[in-house]
């Protein structure tokens, strides 16, 4: 056994995956509340059953294109480093369970990619999924904003 | 009174009357003015006089009043002495009021009676009344004592309380004082101011006059004058007399003008009456009441033999000896019924014995009042009239003698034409060889029955020829008769072919009629096509409409399935929280998953199906479209061919009725043909009847009596005997033409002569026969 099981999403086709223990919830697109004078990646805030959640885009801090939401986007609410925030993803696919063997570390990772906030890459079934380490997703400089917000 | 002063007004010259009336008038307003202020000068001085005595008075009486009051006689004696030595003729008196002079400067004159010394009534009264009543009288009164003027004031002396105690106060006036005033430098003054007076008066009143005179003469009656002599001279008979220049606007300048332009008018009259006088071409003289001549023209005196001078002033029958003069004068007849005497006919012997015939009119003159001024006469020679006359009458006699010359010559003409009416052409008419317009008619009319003869003997030559042309017409008939009847036989033919193509053509017609009811239903077939695509098209929307609304609810199901795999993964995420007590948990949340995985496929599948439905529909749509259109070419196409067809058929009838009519044309043209036929046969036998009369004119043209020409014509027909029975042998194998000739030969000319038309014409001709 002894696999882990990851929730698994994709931003812009490519496929992505977040620890499930780090995931407390996954919600519908809604409404974000934007704030003003904060870094552009942090979208707003959400109203989560009465507690207020800071919530950013991946695309942003990949660097990707960004896209308008629709009502099948997604924003994932993870804990990162004791903070309860969202995260906004194009779609979520599945909850998949890695084992060992198919867990593994590498060099050959997109260029906007930092090597800091990856675990590795899970092959299943042909595919390759991008497992990410919410903890370090985050800079420290980028925590402080967060918490500004 | 007022007529001695109007003939006296009438008799003077303007010049007095006007001198006259300017000294009444400057006298009339003047002379009072003068005597007013003589009257005023007089009456200024006396009252400086009256006045001057007053204050005398009232010296004197102040002077007196003291010494009398204390009773000082003698002051008041010396006082008068003083008087009389220093006032140069001035008396004064004291009187009591009994008149007796107590006081006064003349001693002499003291104890009598003031009365003596006032000689004026007015001032003795005054004086009575003054010691009356106590009061001055407020004038002084002039009086004369020995030729002396005097001024006299009065004032009485009033009884003061200073003179009580000699008078006591019981009189009012104790007396009064009087002066007398010589005024005669006064007057003397008075006097020499009013001479003066008068004399400038005078001096400036005929200064006035003078100078009015010469205003009027220069002004008015020097141009009067001038008018006046014109005038003058006007009414006396001169209208050559010169215009007055005065150019003046005043009353005098328009006359002189007025009076310039009515002797113009007068001038033109006369020059008018003169003009029309002298304009008279005719003989034309004028006499006074007593019938001597006082104008007389050219042509007049010509006529009469004397010079215009000597005629004039000479009693009217001395200058024309008239045959008028004794008795019936128009002149005289003129001047005594004052009408105009007009177209009297005279004659007139001049001085040389020659008898004129003349004519004369006469009228009287007369003036603006009706008097009788003359009379005049218009004369006119009818000298060539007269000629004229007797030229007509001989004219007249010669034209009876002519005529009857003419008429004998036209009963010669009538009486040889007569003879030409019977068939006669051997008499000419007789020429008389004087040229004249009867000669040259009967020079024509021989003509004419020369050529008449001509033409008869051409008629005779012609008629046999036309005999031979007749022959040739019979024989052309003949093979016109053959050519109709092969006419006839092939008309019939075409006849029968006819009636075969009218059988096709109803043929024909009916098939058109069939093809056209086939394209009629052809046309309600498509028409009911196009419906029919029409409701498919209307169906096609609908299922458009439907896809839709599948679309609508697969994006639904999208959702509920979307909203599901959120679940399955936040259930996942719960029961992976739960570790082991989660597990059946994530079983579930596993199976949802994959639940909602196959319901996410499902509806994408459902999704590119409906895609595919909508876009097969909008295709389908297109296909329709065309179709529709398709179908309405069809319609369209049938409706014209159906058109087409139902044209051709109308032109298939006309064609049949076209045919039928040829049909009937031809079967008319066989009618005709027989008729010609018919003409053919009626044409030989006019031809014969034709060939009979052409011999028949032969023997009649043989009837003229031509004269020597005739024999010539006899030969003739001589000669035309002869070659006839050669053409008899020629024409004998024609058939035709041989009995015509037949009976030309042996039937001798007169004894066709029983004919009406020879009969009628010709029985006068016989009988010279």
């Amino acid at each position: 056994m002894a696999g882990t099981q990851y929730v698994v999403f994709s931003i812009n086709q490519q496929i992505f995956g977040i620890e499930i223990f780090k995931i407390k919830e996954v919600l519908s697109y809604r409404k974000i509340t934007s704030l003003p004078q904060v870094e552009k990646f942090v979208r707003g805030i959400i109203n989560l059953r009465g507690a207020v959640i800071p919530v950013f885009d991946l695309r942003e801090k990949f660097n990707l294109p960004a896209k308008e939401y629709t009502k099948f986007h997604v924003i994932i609410v993870v804990e990162i480093a004791g903070r309860i925030m969202g995260v906004i993803v194009d779609e979520i696919s599945d909850v998949l369970e890695i084992l060992p063997e198919e867990f593994q570390t590498t060099g050959n990772l997109p260029s906007n990619l930092r090597r800091e906030y990856l675990k590795g890459v899970g092959k299943k079934q042909d595919e390759m999924i991008i497992l990410l380490d919410i903890d370090r997703l985050l800079s420290p400089e980028e925590l402080e904003l967060v918490d500004a917000a | 009174m007022r007529n001695p002063i109007h003939e006296l007004l009438k008799n003077m010259k303007m010049r007095t009357k006007i001198l006259a009336a300017t000294i009444v008038a400057v006298s009339v307003f003047m002379g009072p003015s003068l005597y007013q202020s003589l009257v005023i000068h007089k009456k200024t001085a006396m009252n400086q006089a009256s006045e001057f005595s007053d204050h005398m008075l009232d010296n004197i009486y102040s002077a007196i009043r003291f010494p009398m009051s204390v009773g000082d006689e003698k002051t008041v004696k010396e006082q008068m002495k003083d008087v009389k030595e220093h006032m140069d003729g001035v008396q004064v008196y004291i009187l009591d009021f009994y008149h007796k002079i107590a006081y006064t400067s003349e001693k002499e004159r003291i104890g009598s009676s003031i009365e003596k010394y006032l000689q004026g009534s007015e001032s003795r009264k005054a004086l009575s009344e003054a010691l009356e009543t106590g009061k001055a009288p407020g004038i002084s009164f002039p009086e004369m004592e020995n030729k002396d003027p005097f001024l006299v004031t009065i004032k009485p002396i009033l009884n003061e309380s200073s003179c009580h105690h000699c008078h006591g106060s019981s009189r009012k006036v104790l007396g009064a004082m009087v002066i007398k005033q010589p005024v005669k430098k006064v007057f003397a003054a008075i006097n020499h101011t009013r001479n003066r007076l008068i004399i400038y008066f005078a001096a400036a009143l005929i200064g006035l006059v003078v100078f009015i005179n010469f205003f009027f003469s220069r002004l008015v009656s020097r141009r009067i004058q001038l008018l006046k002599e014109q005038t003058s001279l006007v009414a006396a008979g001169d209208v050559t007399v010169e215009a007055i220049d005065d150019d003046n606007r005043d009353s005098i300048g328009s006359l002189s003008r007025n009076f310039n332009q009515m002797v113009k008018g007068i001038r033109d009259r006369m020059e008018y009456a003169n003009s029309l006088k002298l304009g008279i071409i005719d003989p034309f003289l004028m006499v006074d009441p007593e019938m001597n001549v006082t104008f007389i023209n050219e042509n007049a005196a010509r006529m009469s033999g004397l010079s215009p001078d000597e005629a004039i002033g000479r009693p009217c029958h001395e200058v024309f000896h008239s045959s008028a003069c004794d008795k019936d004068c128009p002149i005289k007849k003129a001047l005594d019924t004052g009408e105009i005497a007009e177209g009297k006919r005279m004659t007139l012997t001049d001085r040389k014995g020659n008898e004129i015939p003349a004519m004369s009119i006469s009228s009287i003159l007369k003036d603006s009042s009706g008097k009788v001024l003359g009379a005049f006469a218009i004369i006119r020679d009818l000298t060539s009239e007269v000629k004229a006359e007797k030229s007509l009458q001989e004219a007249y006699l010669k034209e009876g003698k002519a005529k009857q010359e003419l008429e004998k010559k036209v009963e010669d003409l009538s009486r040889i034409l007569k003879q030409v009416a019977k068939g006669d052409f051997t008499m000419r008419g007789t020429l008389s060889g004087t040229e004249d317009a009867m000669d040259v008619m009967t020079k024509r009319i021989n003509e004419t029955l020369d050529s008449i003869v001509n033409l008869i003997v051409q008629v005779k030559n012609q008629i046999v020829p036309v005999i031979r042309g007749v022959a040739h017409i019979s024989e052309g008939n003949q093979s016109l008769s053959q050519r109709t009847q092969q006419q006839a036989s092939s008309m019939e033919e075409v006849s029968a072919t006819l009636e075969q193509l009218v059988l096709n053509t109803t043929e024909n017609l009916t098939n058109t009629r069939n093809a056209d009811s086939l394209s009629k239903d052809a046309v309600e077939v498509a028409q009911e096509g196009v419906e029919e695509v029409e409701k498919t098209s209307h169906a096609m929307v609908e299922m458009s409409t439907a896809s839709q609304k599948i679309v609508e609810m697969v994006e639904l199901i999208n959702e509920i399935t979307f909203q599901t795999n959120l679940l399955s993964i936040n259930a996942a995420v719960e029961a992976a929280r739960a570790g082991e007590q989660g597990r059946g948990f994530a079983v579930v949340a596993t199976e949802i998953r994959n639940l909602a995985k196959r319901s996410g496929a499902a509806s994408k599948d459902i999704q590119t199906l409906v895609r595919e439905i909508m876009s097969k529909v909008t295709a389908t749509g297109h296909w329709v479209d065309k179709l529709k259109g398709s179908f309405t070419k069809i319609v369209q196409t049938s409706k014209q061919v159906s058109d087409a067809l139902g044209e051709t058929s109308l032109g298939n009838e006309e064609s049949s009725k076209g045919i039928e009519q040829i049909s009937q044309g031809t079967q008319e043209m066989t009618a005709v043909n027989e008729k010609n036929a018919y003409f053919v046969e009626e044409i030989s036998q006019e031809t014969q009847k034709l060939m009979e009369k052409a011999r028949q004119l032969h023997h009649i043209s043989g009837v003229f009596i031509l004269g020597d020409k005739d024999e010539q014509k006899e030969e003739d027909l001589k000669i035309e005997k002869d070659p006839l029975p050669a053409r008899k042998n020629r024409r004998k194998s024609e058939a035709l033409s041989t009995p015509l000739h037949k009976d030309l030969l042996t039937k001798p000319p007169v004894d066709d002569l029983n004919e009406d038309l020879l009969e009628k014409e010709f029985e006068g001709g016989f009988e010279e026969f």
